[in-house]
């Protein structure tokens, strides 16, 4: 038999779907300022992907559902610091992607600045990035 | 060991190699990831749902109120682990005969593998359970989507020879207990600390 689950094997998988999920319901609930690409349609396309490939390579590949996961690999608390570690680093990316290919898309630029909402709800409109300078500028005023 | 339990054990247990669709379901369903990464997965994807600030509140006080039963369900359980043991199934040499034993530990190696944690309560059952009810707590509709994963994950721990049936029920009590603890006590009191943190995080725009 082989070895036990691997904490980086468990981050890809967490990292993965992670990036699959949060896309997928930015997409669904309209923060197009968490969109990687700017179509819906492709976007539920290539998130769902992610999610199904993210847990194929991790259960399915090689059996390991039968071989590598028939033993204790992560303990509960392990599991729990690693699934954190792995959400917040795909949600940095997102950050970092999204607000990188709305900046290359040069949209979702508001002029009216009072007219943003806080928080979440300013991705309605801006870029991750976008949201974030306007939020520090404003507490500054 | 009650009876009654045993005998309820043994009618779940004997269903191994009878199906083997069931056995597979149950291995995916026993499996120490699974269930639980997308069960996680859910609360985060209920962290970014609603629509407007007070929508998107409610949403995101479910995720904290199952977030932190899950951590709190945790720590009783490792509590009550240490005031009281009792074995596994497989290792029960004082209920079963050895030719019981033998067959359920072949039922183990079929589906799952020979744990070390204590089972009683099962934690897997109390953070299923206190997950689901940390959602219901908030947000009814929620708490019904997980309910389904929340009874699977350890009714195919006792299907594959690792728990007993009074493991998953006080498990799944301790995590409920815990939900309500937290939904009527802990949160209440750390009201200002929640207010305060989802304010950092909506300057952050994450919430």
């Amino acid at each position: 038999m082989e070895q036990a689950v691997t904490r980086a094997e468990y981050l890809i998988f967490v990292f993965t779907a992670a990036v699959g999920v949060i896309q997928l319901v930015a997409a669904s609930t309209g923060l197009r300022g968490l969109l990687i690409l700017p179509n819906r349609l492709i976007t539920y396309a290539i998130s769902i992907g992610l999610i199904v490939f993210a847990y194929y390579w991790f259960f399915v590949r090689d059996d390991r559902i039968d071989t590598v996961m028939r033993r204790t690999g992560l303990e509960g608390s392990g599991q729990f610091y690693n699934f954190c570690m792995g959400t917040f680093a795909a949600l940095l990316v997102t950050f970092a992607l999204s607000s990188f290919t709305g900046w290359l898309r040069h949209r979702n630029r508001l002029k009216d600045q009072d007219d943003v909402p806080e928080g979440l709800d300013g991705l309605e409109k801006m870029t991750y990035w976008e949201a974030v300078r306007r939020s520090f500028r404003k507490r500054e005023r | 060991m009650t009876s009654i339990d045993k005998e309820i054990f043994l009618w779940i247990n004997n269903g191994v190699g009878k199906s083997p669709v069931l056995d597979r379901i149950m291995t995916w369903l026993a499996n120490d990831y699974f269930v639980i990464v997308t069960m996680a997965l859910f609360i985060l994807c209920i962290w970014f749902m609603g629509h407007g600030r007070e929508g998107r509140e409610g949403y995101q006080r479910a995720a904290i109120c199952a977030m932190t039963t899950i951590g709190f369900a945790g720590g009783f359980v490792y509590a009550v682990n240490h005031l009281y043991r009792h074995p596994h199934p497989f290792n029960a040499v004082d209920v079963f005969d050895p030719a019981t034993l033998e067959q359920i530990r072949q039922h183990v190696l079929k589906i799952y593998y020979f744990i070390h944690d204590p089972p009683f309560p099962s934690n897997t059952s109390a953070v299923t359970f206190g997950a689901v009810a940390g959602l219901w707590q908030v947000k009814r509709k929620l708490g019904y989507i997980m309910l389904v994963p929340a009874i699977l994950m350890p009714l195919a721990k006792v299907y594959a020879g690792v728990y007993w049936p009074s493991d998953i029920v006080a498990g799944a009590l301790l995590g409920i207990a815990t939900s309500f603890l937290i939904r009527y006590v802990v949160l209440p009191v750390a009201e200002p600390v929640i207010r305060r943190l989802l304010a950092a995080c909506r300057r952050l725009c994450i919430a």
